[in-house]
C-alpha cells in the first residue's frame, strides 16, 4: 500500500484526492459528473491514480463523501462533507475556525475546532438556491461565462436589488433588471450580494469564528468572496484548489483508519 | 449495524385509533351529533362524557399522512387556495373536506362524518382559528373558542388555570345547548381518573427510558399515540400503557433496547415527520441510534389529573403544556429530559408549515446544546407534507451528528 484516497461525489462533481502514507498529497482529480455517478467516482479515482503514477493495488483505505458517498461501493467507509471540509480546511491551514462551502446544490457552514472536528454547523434546506447551480442558471439566462462572474461583477459600482434566491423567481427578477436596462454587471454584483446575505443567515446561527476559510466550486468566483468578506467583516481564505477539500479531508479519515 | 426493536406492546395504539374511527362512525350512524376538535384535544374528556363521538382533526391529519393517504387532500386544498405554507395539518383535513368522490377513493381513511359543531383553541397556534373558522363555513355549525392565555410566568399558573376553568364552564353551557343533553359530572370524573391512571402509567413507563439501552424509542412512543390522541380517558389507554410498561420492565430484566446495537441516545425536538415515520425510525437504527426522548411526544396532558376537580385537570393541562411555556422555561425542560435520559445529541424538527413551534428553535438548540455540551443538528421537514422532506439532506445531517457525537467522545478519551 502507498497511498490513500478520499472520494468526493458531489451533485455537479466528483473529486478525488490521494495521499501518501506520511499524509503528503500525491495527485488530485476533478471530473464533471453532471449528476451523481458511480462512474464518475471510478474515472476520477483512476484519473488520480494514473497522475501520482501509481496502481490501483497501491491503494489502501479509500472514505468516500459528499452526496453520492454512498454510491463508492469501492470505498471501505463513508464520512459526510460536514466532517470532510472541516478536516480537509484544518490540513490545509490550521488556524481556520469556520468553513463556508458552497458546492452545486447546497451551501454549509461549519465551525471547526483547533483539531479539525466539527464543533457546529449549518445547511441550507433542500432547496438549491444560491448555490453552484443557481449562478449556473443565472450565467445561461444572462448569456454570461459562469467563470467570468465573479471578475466581472467586481466592476460593479452599483450593484442591482435581487431580493429572491429561488432560483426560477430570481430568473424572472434578472430578466425584469435587463428589460430596464440594467447594466449586467450590475446584476452579477447583485446576484453575489443575494447569495452572501443568504450564507451570512447561517453563519450568524452558528455564530461567527474567524478565520474562515471558503471550500468548494463557488469559491473560485471572487465575487462572492468579496460580498461575504465584506459582509462579516473579515477576511475569507481560498486555498489555491477550493473544491477538492471535502476529498482532502475523506484522504486524511483514509489515513487515519 | 444497528436495527429496530419496536415495542409490541405499542402496536396497541394503532388497533385502538383503528376502534375509535370505527366508533365513531357507529356513533353517527346512531344519530348522534359529532364534534370536531382543533386544538383542544385536552377538552375531550368533556364531549366523551356527554356521550358525543368527536375527531380531533389534528390528530387524523397526522393518521393520514403517516399511512401516505394526505397528497390528494393536500393538492385538493392547493387547488382550492390554501398556500403551501399553510399548515399541512390544516391543508390535509381541510382538503379531505373539500375531495370529490373519485378523491375519496384514495384517502380510505377519510370515512369521518360531518361535524355538528366545533371545538377550537387559540393556545399555542394562531392557526386553529383559521382553521376552526374555515370548518365553521364550509358546514354552517357553531363553534366554541377557548382561549388559554401563554403562560409567561409560573405565577400566573393559578390566574391562567381559574381563567380557562370559567371557560370550560362556558363551554359546557355550548355543549349542553347545542347537544341538548346533560352533562354527567360523574362519568366525567370517572374519566379524568382513568386519565390520571394512564397518566402514571405513562409516567412509569417513560422512567424506564432513562436505561441503558433504551427499551424504547419515541417512534414507539408516536405508534402508540392513539392512547392520548383517540382514548384518554378510557380504558383502553391505561392498558396501552400498563402492556407498554410490562413489556419495557421485561426488557430491561434482559438488558435488551428498543434498538439493537444501541450505540447513540438521542433526543427529538419538535413533532414527527408522519410520512417518513417508518424509514426515519429505521435510518436512525441502522446507525445504532436511539431516540429515547423528546418533549413533544411525551408532552400531551402533562399534569396528573385530580378526578375531585375535573376542570381545573383539563385547566392545567391546557396552561402547562410546554408549547404554551416561555423559551426559557422550555430549555429547562429540554436540557432537563437530555440530561436525565443520558442524552448523546439533540435533533430539532424544524417544521415548514407549522411556524408555531420553530420560531424559536434556534435558541433552543443552541441553549441546550451550549449547556450539556451535546451537538444537536436541525432537520427540516414537516408534519405532513412530504414534499418538504429531502432524503440526502436529512442522511447528511443525521450522520453528521452522530460523527460528531463520535469526535467527542474521542476528544474525551
Amino acid at each position: 500500500m502507498k497511498a490513500v484516497a478520499g472520494v468526493d461525489i458531489g451533485s455537479l462533481t466528483a473529486k478525488t484526492v490521494l495521499l501518501d502514507l506520511q499524509g503528503q498529497l500525491l495527485s488530485y482529480s476533478i471530473v464533471a459528473a453532471g449528476m451523481v455517478n458511480r462512474k464518475a467516482a471510478r474515472k476520477c479515482l483512476t484519473q488520480a491514480i494514473r497522475k501520482a503514477r501509481l496502481r490501483t493495488s497501491d491503494i489502501g483505505s479509500i472514505v468516500s463523501t459528499g452526496y453520492g458517498r454512498s454510491l463508492v461501493k469501492f470505498g471501505d467507509r463513508n464520512i459526510t462533507e460536514i466532517s470532510c471540509h472541516a478536516r480537509g480546511a484544518h490540513w490545509l491551514m490550521p488556524h481556520v475556525r469556520m468553513v463556508i462551502d458552497i458546492g452545486g446544490q447546497d451551501s454549509k457552514v461549519i465551525s471547526v475546532d483547533s483539531e479539525g472536528r466539527v464543533a457546529n454547523f449549518a445547511m441550507n434546506d433542500k432547496c438549491a438556491a444560491g448555490t453552484g447551480r443557481f449562478l449556473e442558471v443565472m450565467s445561461q439566462a444572462l448569456a454570461v461565462d459562469l467563470a467570468a462572474m465573479g471578475t466581472l461583477s467586481l466592476t460593479s459600482t452599483n450593484p442591482a436589488q435581487v431580493s429572491s434566491l429561488c432560483t426560477v423567481f430570481a430568473e424572472s427578477e434578472i430578466i425584469s433588471l435587463a428589460a430596464r436596462g440594467c447594466p449586467t454587471v450590475d446584476i452579477v454584483a447583485g446576484l453575489h450580494e443575494a447569495i452572501g446575505r443568504r450564507v451570512v443567515s447561517m453563519v450568524k446561527g452558528v455564530g461567527i469564528h474567524p478565520p474562515v476559510m471558503m471550500s468548494g466550486g463557488v469559491a473560485k468566483n471572487q465575487g462572492v468572496v468579496k460580498v461575504l468578506s465584506q459582509l462579516l467583516k473579515t477576511d475569507i481564505l481560498v486555498p489555491p484548489e477550493p473544491q477538492i477539500v471535502g476529498a482532502l479531508g475523506a484522504a486524511i479519515f483514509a489515513l487515519e483508519e | 449495524m444497528g436495527q429496530t426493536n419496536p415495542l409490541r406492546s405499542a402496536r396497541l395504539g394503532s388497533r385502538a385509533t383503528d376502534q375509535f374511527y370505527e366508533d365513531l362512525r357507529q356513533g353517527a350512524r346512531e344519530g348522534k351529533p359529532v364534534c370536531w376538535i382543533l386544538g383542544a384535544l385536552i377538552t375531550t374528556p368533556m364531549v366523551t362524557s356527554l356521550g358525543i363521538p368527536w375527531v380531533f382533526a389534528d390528530a387524523l391529519a397526522a393518521h393520514l399522512a403517516a399511512r401516505h393517504q394526505q397528497k390528494r387532500p393536500e393538492e385538493v386544498a392547493e387547488e382550492k387556495g390554501y398556500l403551501r405554507e399553510t399548515c399541512s395539518y390544516t391543508r390535509i383535513h381541510m382538503g379531505c373536506t373539500l375531495l370529490s368522490e373519485e378523491d375519496r377513493s384514495k384517502v380510505l381513511d377519510w370515512q369521518v362524518p360531518n361535524p355538528d359543531f366545533v371545538i377550537i383553541t387559540d393556545g399555542c397556534c394562531s392557526e386553529w382559528v383559521e382553521w376552526g373558522d374555515d370548518v365553521r363555513k364550509r358546514f354552517k355549525v357553531p363553534i366554541f373558542t377557548l382561549h388559554v392565555p401563554f403562560l409567561w410566568n409560573d405565577k400566573d399558573r393559578d390566574e391562567a388555570t381559574n381563567y380557562v376553568v370559567g371557560q370550560l364552564k362556558e363551554m359546557n353551557t355550548f355543549l349542553e345547548d347545542t347537544t341538548r343533553r346533560k352533562q354527567d359530572w360523574i362519568k366525567l370524573a370517572e374519566i379524568i381518573n382513568m386519565g390520571r391512571q394512564a397518566q402514571d402509567m405513562r409516567a412509569a413507563g417513560q422512567q424506564l427510558c432513562r436505561n441503558i439501552p433504551a427499551p424504547a424509542t419515541i417512534f414507539d412512543w408516536a405508534t402508540a399515540l392513539g392512547a392520548v390522541f383517540n382514548s384518554w380517558g378510557k380504558p383502553q389507554s391505561v392498558e396501552i400503557y400498563k402492556s407498554m410498561k410490562q413489556e419495557m420492565e421485561e426488557r430491561v430484566a434482559r438488558k435488551e433496547g428498543a434498538v439493537v446495537g444501541e450505540k447513540y441516545r438521542l433526543a427529538w425536538d419538535g413533532m414527527i415527520v408522519w410520512p417518513e415515520f417508518g424509514p426515519l425510525s429505521k435510518k436512525l437504527a441502522s446507525r445504532g441510534a436511539n431516540v429515547v426522548t423528546s418533549a413533544y411526544m411525551w408532552g400531551f396532558f402533562p399534569t396528573l389529573m385530580d378526578p375531585t376537580d375535573p376542570l381545573k385537570s383539563i385547566a392545567w393541562n391546557m396552561v402547562d403544556v410546554w408549547a404554551n411555556r416561555n423559551l426559557d422555561w422550555q430549555i429547562n425542560h429540554v436540557a432537563q429530559l437530555c440530561e436525565d435520559y443520558k442524552v448523546d445529541g439533540l435533533i430539532c424538527h424544524a417544521h415548514y408549515t407549522c411556524r408555531a413551534l420553530c420560531g424559536q428553535q434556534l435558541e433552543l438548540m443552541d441553549a441546550v446544546s451550549r449547556r450539556l455540551d451535546i451537538p444537536a443538528i436541525f432537520i427540516e421537514a414537516d408534519v405532513g407534507d412530504e414534499s418538504f422532506y429531502s432524503e440526502a439532506q436529512v442522511d447528511t445531517r443525521l450522520q453528521a451528528l452522530l460523527e460528531m457525537i463520535d469526535a467527542k467522545r474521542k476528544r474525551r478519551a
